[in-house]
C-alpha cells in the first residue's frame, strides 16, 4: 500500500527523496520504495524518518 | 622455486594494490568499504540466493553434457569449471543492479562504469591477443585466455546494465 502520508510530510518540508534519503542514511531508491509501498522499513528506519520529518510513528506509519 | 614464490607474492601484492586503488576510486568518500542500507542488504541476499541456484543449475547442465559425452565439455577444458561461477556472478550482479542494490551508498555509478570498462578492456586485451597469436585453442581445448574474453564481455554487460539503470533512475527522479 502506498504511503501517501510520508510523501505529503516530505513535500510539506519541501524535501526531495534524495534529501530525505541522505538525512536518514539510505539510498533515494529506498525512500521511493517506502513511499510506493514496495518495501516495509524496519522500525529503526521509521524512527529516523519520523525524526527528520518532525512527525510521530503513528502519523506516518500507523494504518487504521 | 624461490623465483616462483617471489612471483606469486609480487602478483598478490600488485593485485591487492590495484584493488585498493580501485575501491578508493569507486567510493566517493575515499573509504575502502562499501555501505549499503537495509533494503539493499535484503535485496543483495535475494541476489545471492538466485546466484547460488543459477550456479548449481549450470553446473548440473555441464555435468549432463559431460555424461552424454558431448564434445562441448571437452572443448571447454578447465574453463568448464569457471563458467557456472561466471553465470552465478552475472545473475547476482544483474538482480542487484535492477533492485538498486549493486551500487552502494558511497559508490559513484559513473566511476563504477568507468572501472568496469577498464577491467573489460584489459581482459579483452589478454583474450584477443591469445586469439591473434593462435593460443586460444590448444589440442582442440579452449585455453584460460578464453575466460578473459568471457570476463571482458561480462564487464561490458555490467557497464551497459548500469547505464540503463542510470537512465531509468534519472527519469524517475
Amino acid at each position: 500500500m502506498k504511503n501517501l502520508r510520508l510523501k505529503a510530510a516530505r513535500a510539506m518540508l519541501d524535501m526531495s527523496q534524495a534529501e530525505l534519503a541522505e538525512a536518514v542514511g539510505v539510498s533515494r531508491q529506498t525512500i521511493s520504495a517506502v513511499e510506493k509501498g514496495d518495501y516495509n522499513p524496519t522500525i529503526n528506519l521509521c524512527i529516523a524518518i519520523c525524526k527528520v520529518l518532525n512527525k510521530t510513528l503513528d502519523e506516518l506509519f500507523w494504518e487504521e | 622455486m624461490a623465483f616462483y614464490l617471489a612471483g606469486v607474492l609480487i602478483g598478490i601484492t600488485v593485485g591487492v594494490v590495484i584493488l585498493i586503488i580501485a575501491l578508493k576510486f569507486i567510493n566517493k568518500d575515499g573509504k575502502l568499504s562499501t555501505k549499503y542500507d537495509e533494503r539493499q542488504l535484503k535485496a543483495r541476499g535475494e541476489a545471492y540466493k538466485y546466484a547460488f541456484f543459477a550456479t548449481c543449475i549450470s553446473n548440473g547442465v555441464i555435468l549432463c553434457f559431460d555424461l552424454t559425452k558431448y564434445d562441448l565439455v571437452k572443448l571447454l577444458g578447465d574453463t568448464a569449471f569457471f563458467i557456472p561461477i561466471l553465470i552465478g556472478v552475472v545473475v547476482h550482479i544483474s538482480y542487484s543492479i535492477f533492485t538498486d542494490a549493486y551500487i552502494g551508498l558511497n559508490n559513484s555509478i559513473t566511476r563504477f562504469m568507468v572501472f568496469m570498462l577498464i577491467v573489460s578492456a584489459f581482459n579483452f586485451l589478454v583474450g584477443f591477443s591469445a586469439l591473434a597469436n593462435g593460443e586460444l585453442i590448444k589440442d582442440n581445448v579452449l585455453q584460460p585466455p578464453f575466460l578473459n574474453m568471457i570476463c571482458g564481455f561480462l564487464f561490458v554487460i555490467v557497464a551497459i546494465e548500469l547505464g540503463i539503470k542510470k537512465v531509468i533512475d534519472s527519469r524517475e527522479e
